[in-house]
């Protein structure tokens, strides 16, 4: 396929998820709550420390590290052993780690750090049953945009979808721990002779568990979106079309997934870079900054909508025929 | 055997140094109890009136070696000839001869060393259980100059636990003992094999690390030997005297050696690399060498303090840090040489060692190892603050030659602080660095502030643990985290709160006193608060009773603070005919007083004087100096209305366990808690996203 056919993949991905605007708004919404509620017991511990303590005026001058130590001190029980889950965000290895240490002891299991891991994999959970409906109203020919569909798709699809996800998620954290955790435990970085030797391979570990969790994640994609296609909740099916269409298509798969994940990533780091915090006072402002904030997180679900968008579109025009064009919102019923 | 005629008698730890060299060392009379001013002003007359202290003989040797050393590079062994001349210069005769064997703490896994590290005392990261990463120490023969042979009589000892199987401490019996004020000369012949690098000593490829290598005689005191196993959380401890070494090397490493002292000889002899050193007036001797080294040389010069020319041994692949090592050791200088003492000798070594040689961060006389990363951003830190730091036990180590096995605190502590100062001097606080994956990502905006940054694990250790005092001496302390927490951060943290509390002048005073007093010697915490008491009274020397001499915590919280309006009397007012009722007014009274009543509360155990300070309403502010004895004190005030309170709003005592209950403002502000809330919010709906793609299967990495 040629290169302005992926870019016009990239763009019907799209077009084909603003369609389903409805339902994204929903995904938004269930992040939002969930995100709510996660973090609601650290505010209102934050609220405690801060309401009535002069150093909330030190704080609004900037990031203190002095007050969080001693707030993560005097309150241990609000974020938990975050130390942990930075251990695991920048790949390494906790003091003491040995070959046999288990998954299971690398997570942290209380406070916000561990909410973090609970309520993350409750969201993976419902996006992989919304994920169901995207793949219906994204392979349907009608009603893209409607919400009573959406949710008929994410019921029919329910059971295949979630067991998608999982294999998702159990493939992608399978690909963390035994490409990148164990092989980091095979050998010493102290025996290389340059320090750059032993961040190159450990680099070259982070990139082959990133093509390894990519191709992962390719799969149960384009299984969802034959799903979906399909009509039909035959899993084993869905699976080896999916699976057929990636391994003959391992190139232009990833290099739209990579489209697709910098177009996710991208509001985000503009955020990282430009954005602002709310003053804590300002109603005005505290909208404006919301909606922005909001925004951003709306690229990141549409864009991963769109690459599920993208892959029905070439599946079904994979399939021999023209991929059906985004039927028309609204469009009115034939007269009898 | 003859005796020293012209030995000066003196005790390591009494009386001043003779001399040998130029210029005197200062000394400032100790004073019988004057009033404080007296005494500061004395010293204050002291110090100004003194000279630099410059490089050159500076205390009458006790132990000196003279050694012939040949190392085997495929091996990894020494084989050694020591001439050995010991001057007992304390009281009391000695009859016997003890010494340290460090390398025998990697001899085999039953060493004292090895079981503790294996329980968490040290913070040595031992990987392997080849060969390699075992070494040996040992004493073939010993005899003295009239040619007695005391091999026979050797014997190893373990007088810290009693553990058979320790060979780090060998003693002797003599046939006769050395008399107080007589010299003894005898040799050694000895063998070591260094291993795969740990606690700063062995090799790594081409890369060796010779510290700790020799037996070493241990402390002759006047209560005997002081001579400790080695143990994994604790240091080293050894006598003044001159050392003349001679290492035969591979010729690969010719021009590629450093060491303590200064290089006198190097030759090409016989296919192999000769080279001399000579270092005088220090206490140990330790060497390096490596064909890779590039070798940058650069002197330090500043106005009242001597030159002194520094050598970098540097690793090839770090090259872009050469001189931002040159600058840091130019920061340790001259910062420790205009507030403590000023660096005596000619030349400094600083020791570039190799990725994954775990060798960096380690002081010697004159010679010092860092350790850079591959990656270094600019201002972040690294490699300056170890850099400084392991230049400072020049000062505190390698001049006031304290008892690293049983008051770590001495040089650790006092190093730590003095680093904290010269950084905060020279290079300002440090912005947050990660290094996920290997690759450092700072966070400038995030500034780490000196001297609270990096001392959290101390504030967790008092909090959870306070298992020891830091007068217990330090090896018998419960774990690896009460040496090492007593020793860096508490005691670095109790400098400086003590120099904010006493103020500035009598501050300097106090540290410029000690370090001039007792260079080249082997001061106690005893001699470092003969200083306080003597500059600063009772009330100097009750900070360290507090802080050091128990384990218990500090915490001073404002308790609570109210404020309300001034209402007029309400109830009989006057007496017999004038008496009348006034009834509870229905309005607020037009002017606006108030009443308000702040408490503050001691909530640890120990005792600091706090200031207090409360802020009313107009700017009005009102501080007050509280001595903290007590476990409360109530404050009232009436006039304007009181908006905050707060204890320590200077933050002198960093040993508050918790600053959060340092303030209490009268009226809830939740604006800060609401910015961070929203913050938050916005983090965890990104992180979730991350989560959401696991099982979506879509993507946005």
């Amino acid at each position: 396929m040629k290169r302005d056919r992926l870019l016009a993949l990239f763009g019907r991905g799209f077009l084909g998820a603003a369609l389903t605007w409805k339902a994204v708004l929903v995904a938004l919404a269930l992040n939002a709550a969930l995100a709510f509620a996660l973090v609601r017991p650290t505010a209102s511990a934050l609220h405690d420390a801060l309401d009535r303590n002069p150093w909330a005026d030190r704080l609004a001058k900037g990031a203190d590290t002095v007050f969080f130590t001693h707030f993560t001190r005097s309150r241990p029980d609000v974020l938990g052993d975050v130390e942990k889950l930075q251990d695991l965000a920048t790949g390494t290895a906790p003091a003491g780690t040995s070959a046999r240490a288990k998954l299971a002891e690398l997570v942290p299991k209380e406070g916000l750090a561990g909410s973090t891991v609970a309520f993350g994999l409750l969201s993976a959970a419902l996006a992989a049953l919304l994920a169901g409906g995207f793949a219906g109203r994204l392979g349907a020919e009608r009603d893209r945009s409607s919400l009573a569909a959406f949710g008929s798709d994410c019921a029919r699809f329910a059971l295949p979808s979630l067991l998608l996800g999982l294999l998702s998620a159990g493939l992608v954290i399978g690909a963390w721990w035994w490409i990148y955790v164990q092989t980091g435990l095979l050998y010493d970085a102290g025996d290389f002779r340059y320090e750059w030797q032993a961040v190159a391979l450990q680099l070259l570990r982070l990139l082959l568990f990133l093509v390894a969790a990519g191709y992962a994640r390719l799969f149960v994609l384009y299984s969802r979106a034959a799903m979906g296609l399909s009509g039909s909740t035959n899993l084993a099916a869905a699976l080896g079309r999916g699976l057929g269409f990636v391994l003959s298509r391992p190139a232009r798969t990833m290099i739209l997934e990579i489209l697709f994940g910098a177009a996710g990533l991208l509001p985000l780091l503009l955020w990282g870079l430009f954005g602002r915090a709310w003053d804590g006072a300002d109603r005005s402002d505290f909208w404006l900054l919301l909606a922005l904030q909001q925004a951003v997180l709306l690229v990141r679900i549409l864009s991963r909508t769109a690459h599920l968008g993208a892959a029905s579109a070439w599946l079904a025009a994979g399939a021999g025929g023209a991929a059906p064009l985004p039927a028309k919102p609204d469009a009115a019923p034939e007269p009898a | 055997m003859p005796a020293d005629l012209g030995a000066q008698l003196r005790s390591p730890r009494g009386g001043v140094p003779g001399l040998r060299g130029h210029g005197p060392i200062l000394g400032v009379p100790l004073l019988a109890s004057p009033p404080v001013t007296s005494r500061l002003a004395a010293a204050l007359a002291g110090l100004l009136c003194a000279p630099p202290l410059l490089a050159g003989s500076r205390v009458p040797p006790v132990a000196s070696y003279r050694m012939d050393v040949t190392y085997d590079d495929d091996a990894h062994t020494l084989a050694g000839k020591s001439a050995v001349t010991f001057v007992n210069r304390t009281s009391r005769p000695f009859p016997d001869l003890c010494f340290h064997l460090y390398l025998n703490a990697w001899r085999n896994d039953r060493s004292t060393w090895l079981r503790e590290n294996g329980e968490g005392v040290g913070r040595a990261r031992r990987t392997g259980k080849s060969e390699d990463w075992f070494g040996w120490s040992e004493i073939h023969r010993i005899a003295l100059a009239d040619g007695t042979d005391l091999t026979k009589g050797l014997r190893y000892a373990a007088p810290d636990d009693g553990n058979a199987d320790d060979r780090t401490v060998a003693c002797a019996p003599l046939p006769r003992p050395v008399a107080p004020g007589e010299t003894l000369a005898f040799t050694l012949d000895w063998a070591a094999k260094l291993p795969r690098t740990q606690a700063r000593t062995g090799w790594k490829d081409d890369f060796v690390m010779g510290a700790q290598w020799f037996p070493k005689l241990g402390v002759a005191t006047d209560a005997g030997w002081n001579a400790h196993q080695f143990h994994a959380g604790t240091e080293f401890f050894a006598d003044f005297g001159d050392y003349d070494v001679t290492l035969t090397l591979p010729k690969e490493m010719k021009g590629k050696v450093g060491a303590s002292g200064m290089q006198r000889e190097e030759a090409e002899v016989g296919g192999l690399l000769k080279v001399r050193f000579v270092a005088e007036d220090v206490h140990d001797f330790a060497w390096t060498a490596s064909p890779r080294y590039e070798v940058h040389r650069e002197t330090f010069s500043e106005p009242g303090l001597p030159n002194v020319e520094m050598i970098l041994l540097l690793q090839p692949d770090h090259r872009r840090v050469k001189n931002r090592y040159f600058a840091a050791t130019r920061a340790g200088l001259k910062e420790y040489g205009t507030r403590f003492v000023a660096y005596p000798y000619p030349q400094v070594t600083i020791v570039d060692p190799p990725w994954g040689a775990v060798a960096g961060g380690m002081e010697y006389p004159t010679l010092f190892t860092g350790g850079a990363t591959w990656l270094s951003p600019a201002g972040t830190g690294s490699p300056e603050r170890l850099t400084v730091h392991e230049f400072g036990h020049q000062i505190f180590y390698g001049l006031l030659a304290s008892n690293e096995f049983e008051e770590a605190h001495l040089d650790e502590g006092f190093n730590t602080y003095a680093t904290d100062v010269a950084m905060r001097e020279t290079f300002g606080d440090p912005p947050l660095l990660i290094r996920p994956f290997g690759i450092p990502v700072v966070f400038r905006s995030v500034l780490l502030p000196s001297p609270e940054a990096g001392k959290e694990r101390y504030l967790d250790w008092q909090t959870a643990s306070r298992s020891d005092a830091t007068s217990h001496p330090s090896f018998r302390m419960l774990d690896g985290a009460a040496i090492r927490e007593t020793a860096y951060s508490k005691t670095a943290l109790t400098l400086t709160s003590a120099g904010r509390t006493l103020g500035e002048p009598r501050w300097s005073a106090i540290l410029r006193t000690y370090a001039t007093r007792f260079a080249f010697r082997h001061p106690t915490a005893a001699d470092f608060r003969g200083v306080v008491t003597e500059i600063a009274g009772e009330e100097g020397d009750a900070l360290f009773r507090e802080a050091w001499d128990t384990s218990n915590t500090f915490d001073y919280a404002v308790g609570s603070v109210s404020t309300r309006k001034t209402a007029p009397p309400n109830g009989y007012l006057g007496e017999g005919s004038d008496r009348k009722f006034r009834p509870a007014p229905t309005e607020a009274p037009g002017p606006s007083t108030y009443e308000s009543v702040v408490v503050i509360r001691r909530m640890g155990e120990a005792v600091w004087p706090v200031d207090v300070e409360m802020t009313f309403q107009g700017g009005h502010v009102f501080r007050t100096a509280w001595d903290g004895k007590d476990r409360w004190i109530r404050y009232r005030a009436a006039g304007p209305k009181l908006l905050s309170a707060r204890v320590d709003p200077d933050r002198k005592l960093l040993l508050d366990v918790n600053v959060l209950n340092n303030g209490l403002r009268a009226q809830e502000d939740p604006r800060e808690a609401n910015r961070w809330a929203m913050r938050l919010r916005f983090w965890a709906q990104n992180v979730l996203e991350f989560f959401a793609l696991l099982g979506f299967a879509g993507v946005g990495r």
